[in-house]
This record gives C-alpha cells, structure tokens and sequence, in this order.
C-alpha cells in the first residue's frame, strides 16, 4: 500500500522531473523537494496559523490573568484553559495535525529519493520494477541516473580533498548544519514574557536546545549518508524558510547578533 | 534540563535515527545478489556474500575458509570472486580489491586506489587484473596488487570486462563499449552501444554480445566494434549473454528466455521462466539451467522444452545470481536467505548440499 500509493507515485514524478528538466538527479531532487513542499503549502499554513495563536494566547493579558488566578491549582488551570480554547475558537492540536499529514510525505518523499538513487544492481533492478509500464517519460536509455551534481557524486557521502589538508572536508554536512540551525532560529519565535510565577520560559528554552542539537544530528546524518540526501535536507530547509517568509512569521531578529549586541551595549550605556 | 527538554531531545534523536534508517539499507549497508565462481581443478567453489568470501569444496559444501575471519567495519563481497593464478581476486562494495591465497584464505594484498565500490567481477588477462569499478575507472592491477593503468569511462562500472588473452573487453554503464591492450590500456576501440551493460559480455568465435538495459541484445565484431546485428531483448536484461554451438541464450528481466541465432541475431524460439530473472543460463550437457526470483530452478533442452522444475525448499530468500555447474552439480547462492545462503542440486533437480555459514 505504502510503496503503490506513496514510493511509486513519487519515483515516476521523480523521473518525469529527470527526464524533461535537465536530465540530472540534483536537479530532480532540487525541483522535486520544492513540489512536494507546494503541496503541502495549505497544510503548513494552517500549521503556522494555529502556532501562531498558540503564542499570542501566552501574552494575552486575559490568559496572565487566568494563570495569576489559579496558580498552585493545576486541575482548575486546565479545566479554565480549555475554556478559553473554546472561547477564542483555538484548537490546540490543530497545529500538530498538519504537521502528522505531512510525514508520511516528506518520509515517501525521502524513500523514494533513496530509491532512485539506486547504487547497486538490486536496487536499479527494483527502481526498473517501479516505473509504471509504458511510461512516455521513462527511456530505457536513460539509465542510468546522471548522479553528477556540482562537486558531488549524489550516491556518495560528500567529502571534498584538499592538498595542503590531511582530512577531507564535508562541506554539505556544514552546508545541512548552516541551513538547519537558521531555520530553527528562524522560526522560534522570541521569548515570551516571563510567567506569572516568574519562572524562565521552558518553551524558549527547550527552542534553544533543539536549535543547537538538531542542526548538529542533521549535519551528521548529511556526513555520512548519500550527498543527495544531504542536497535534500538543504533545499527541505530552505523551502521551510521560505514558507514561513510567505507567512510573515520569519524572526529575523533572532539570526540579528550584531542588533542584539548593540541593544545590549546602549542598554548598558544608560 | 527539564524534563520536558529533555524528552525533545529524544524525540528528535529518535527522528534523525529513523531517517537514518531508511537510508541505511540502501546507501550505507547497501546490499545486492551474491557472486559464486568455481575452480573445477581444485574443487573449490568461492563465494562472495556479505561480510565475507567463503571457500566452500563443491563436493558437499564443506568450508575450506572464510576471509576475513572477522567481519571488517562497512566491508562487503557480493561481486563474484575470479580465479587468477593461486590468488582469489574479490572487490568490495567500499573500495577495494582483494587478494586472498586460494590454499588458505590470508590475505595476499589489497588494493585501495579506488575511490567507490567494485560490483563487476574482475577479469584476468596477461598476469593483469581488470576490476571495473564504480568510481568511473577500470583499474588495471598487476599481480602484486600495483596499479599499471587505468582507464577512465564517463559512468559507472557494473560489467565485468572479458578478453581473449591480449585485448580487453569492458562493456560500461555509460553506454560504451571498451577494447584496449590488456598489457598497456592502449585503446583499441570505443563504441556506443545506445544502452547501459549491467552484465558481462560473452565471447565466442571472434564476436562479443552484450545485452543492455537498453533492452537489446547487440553483437560487435571484436576487431573493429562494428556492431553485426542488434535484436530486441523485450525487456532490460540483466543477465549475461550465454553462447553455445551457435546458440545464442538470452534472459530478460521478465523471465523471458530468448534465444537467438548468432549469425544474424534472429529469434530461434522463446520460453517463459515464470518469475523475474538475473541470473544468466548455466550450460550443461543435455541443456541448461535457469533460476528465478521466485526460488524456481528450471532445466531446459537446446529447443527450449522444459526438462525438470524443482522449488527451493527455503523460507526466504531468491535465486538472483548466475549457478555454477560443476562436478554434475548445481550451485546456486540464494540472496538473503535466513537459512541457506547456498544450495546445491544434482542434474536431475535434487537436494544435495546446502551451506549455512556459522556466525
């Protein structure tokens, strides 16, 4: 069901992209990523619109008063939240729900990149197996895959050799590491005020552990896997960064050190 | 760190583990159809499957040796291990050629110049090893594990070369076709065959046929690479060419068994396998031997009638690799088999012997 519906689909657009756009698998996976992010554009608006409320209800004054009231009252705090969900017409999973329809694509997305990048004969006999017959996009000559892409072989870890070096460079983990940790900075939102217990805000800093450690999982993962999947992650990134642009939920300020740096010092100043 | 931080972490951890384990079976374990080669003279069979190449006596399947005796970190054998002189020529799917003592399993030399991993055979010519690899070259390494030349192609390399003592062919997955001298890699000549060659070419009477992802079955003249005649395959064919008394056995992908007339190319007959095939036809005295993905060992005449068909009495696995016959027996590698990784029949469809390496 998975591989009829999802991988299959996926691999013959994959090809159709191959065959008429350049006839290079970087290109596909480039032009393929942004696709699918297109489809899914509806489902990350509703995403970003429902996170959005989520933060605006934590500075609306109403809510502090709320939180004011019944702190130390756990079971009441609940019961008055999900009264004030009601009212304000929030839904609190209505952010997550996009987010799980998304996965089983972006994870077929993912797949189906593997799948064709096949790297040994069983799995081009398996990729030939998948190709829906009578295909006017498929050319038996084609095969197999230009897998050149700028410096990189897609089939390959990336590491590029320097001669004044003794080791050699991965510049796509960086490049994954770079663009992972700009889109979560990216789209954190700032801190939120402090809580009425004046307690430090754990949303902001469980925000800030992620934008540190997953940038550096992703950059790993993109150092020893395929470059094409590092290509991938890299264009997944910013088509993310791009998506949350079009929203006008960016937070530029957040990637801004050098403002931060000069807030401080005037701060200090006075 | 919060408990609720923590948590985080560990999802995310959990999510980059997953992504890495899509992509684990297919990139960085990547894993394909063993390779098995017989020495007749020794009454040896060598296998490469896995972590290892196993040397098995092909009277009842007995280990002789396995190399490495202990599995090496990201290193496999899947491409069939060649005869060459006392040595047992095995590439790897990382990047290197291995030379293993045929009496004992010890490692003689390796050769890591590569830069990607060798799925072809190598082939032997004049005291030189051709290994075709993956990284868009075809190494040429002498019989100390040097390198003496190499040549370059535009694609990968899955095809095994084969050559008649002085020039070499090596068919290429970017569509080419290579002869050069087998003892300086001066080219002789190139020629685009319009199809990728996944399987090694047969050589018979002057006259070299290779079948192509193309879904074409192509014979060139070997002193000049005119191409004589080119037939439909039907379907991709990943399977070697067999050729016989002027017989010319061709599988495709589908099971399709096409055979052809070598002269012209023209179809003598077909017959059906029942399942998918990339294994080529094994010869043997009253005709020849095919199996299939689903497990199905099929023993034709020369017209193509169906002599026998005996199932493989194993849970997983399939036939995917090309059978040896040797000492009236069949032996075939199963690909990832929980049990059996090889089983061997006589020529009337039994059950002989079976190898189960230990671990």
């Amino acid at each position: 069901m998975w591989e009829t519906f999802i991988i299959q689909p996926f691999i013959n657009v994959l090809l159709l992209i191959y065959q008429y756009l350049g006839q290079n698998f970087g290109i596909a996976i480039i032009l393929f990523t942004i696709l699918i992010r297109l489809v899914t554009y509806p489902l990350t608006a509703k995403q970003i619109k429902s996170s959005r409320a989520m933060q605006d209800m934590n500075s609306d004054p109403e809510w502090i008063k709320i939180q004011e009231k019944y702190k130390g009252e756990r079971e009441k705090l609940a019961q008055e939240q999900m009264r004030f969900y009601q009212e304000k017409g929030i839904s609190p999973f209505s952010s997550c729900l996009p987010t799980l329809m998304q996965f089983p694509l972006i994870l077929g997305l993912y797949q189906s990149i593997i799948r064709t990048m096949a790297q040994t004969p069983m799995q081009m006999f398996e990729l030939t197996r998948l190709v829906y017959p009578g295909s006017f996009w498929f050319k038996t000559d084609l095969l197999p895959l230009n897998s050149r892409f700028l410096w990189m072989n897609l089939g390959q870890p990336d590491l590029i050799n320097v001669n004044f070096l003794p080791f050699a460079i991965p510049i796509m983990a960086v490049v994954v590491a770079g663009t992972s940790y700009l889109q979560s900075r990216l789209m954190t939102p700032p801190a939120s005020q402090p809580s009425a217990s004046g307690a430090p805000d754990q949303s902001a800093q469980m925000s800030k552990m992620m934008s540190i450690y997953m940038p550096l999982l992703m950059g790993y993962l993109a150092y020893t896997l395929a470059s094409g999947l590092a290509l991938y992650f890299v264009i997944s990134n910013i088509a993310g960064i791009a998506q949350y642009a079009i929203m006008g939920n960016v937070h530029w300020e957040n990637i801004m050190f050098w403002k931060k740096r000069t807030d401080t010092a005037e701060k200090s100043k006075k | 760190m919060t408990k609720k931080t923590f948590i985080l972490i560990i999802l995310a951890v959990l999510a980059v583990m997953l992504l890495s384990s899509c992509a684990g079976n297919a990139l960085a374990a990547a894993t394909s159809w063993p390779g098995i080669t017989a020495d007749p003279d020794a009454g040896i069979a060598y296998l490469s499957a896995g972590p290892h190449v196993f040397a098995l006596t092909t009277k009842n399947g007995t280990l002789v040796w396995r190399y490495p005796e202990t599995p090496a970190r990201n290193v496999t054998f899947y491409a069939a291990p060649t005869v060459a002189d006392g040595l047992i020529i095995a590439g790897d799917y990382r990047k290197s050629v291995h030379a293993i003592d045929a009496l004992d399993g010890r490692e003689a030399w390796i050769f890591a110049d590569a830069r990607d991993r060798f799925i072809a055979s190598a082939a032997f010519a004049s005291d030189t090893i051709i290994a075709p690899s993956a990284d868009f070259n075809i190494y040429a390494i002498n019989m100390n594990g040097n390198l003496n030349y190499k040549i370059e192609t535009n694609q990968i390399n899955w095809a095994s070369a084969v050559t008649d003592g002085s020039t070499v062919y090596a068919p290429s997955m970017d569509h080419n076709v290579y002869a050069f001298d087998a003892n300086s890699g001066n080219e002789r000549w190139v020629t685009n065959v319009g199809g990728a060659v996944a399987a090694a070419p047969a050589l018979d009477n002057g006259v070299f046929y290779i079948a192509t992802l193309g879904q074409e079955v192509i014979a060139l003249n070997t002193s000049d690479g005119s191409i004589r005649w080119r037939a439909d395959a039907e379907d991709y064919v990943w399977s070697a060419p067999s050729v016989k008394d002027g017989l010319l056995l061709v599988i495709n992908a589908s099971g399709t068994i096409l055979a052809l007339d070598t002269e012209n190319g023209s179809q003598l007959w077909t017959a059906t396998s029942g399942g998918n095939v990339t294994a080529s036809a094994a010869f043997y005295e009253d005709g020849f031997i095919v199996v299939t993905h689903n497990l199905d060992i099929i023993a034709l005449d020369f017209d193509g009638a169906k002599i026998w068909t005996r199932s493989a009495n194993i849970s997983a696995g399939s036939f995917t690799s090309t059978p040896v016959i040797v000492d009236d027996l069949i032996i075939i590698p199963v690909t990832q088999s929980a049990d059996k990784w090889v089983i061997a029949y006589d020529l009337n469809g039994n059950e002989v012997w079976s190898f189960t390496p230990e671990n």
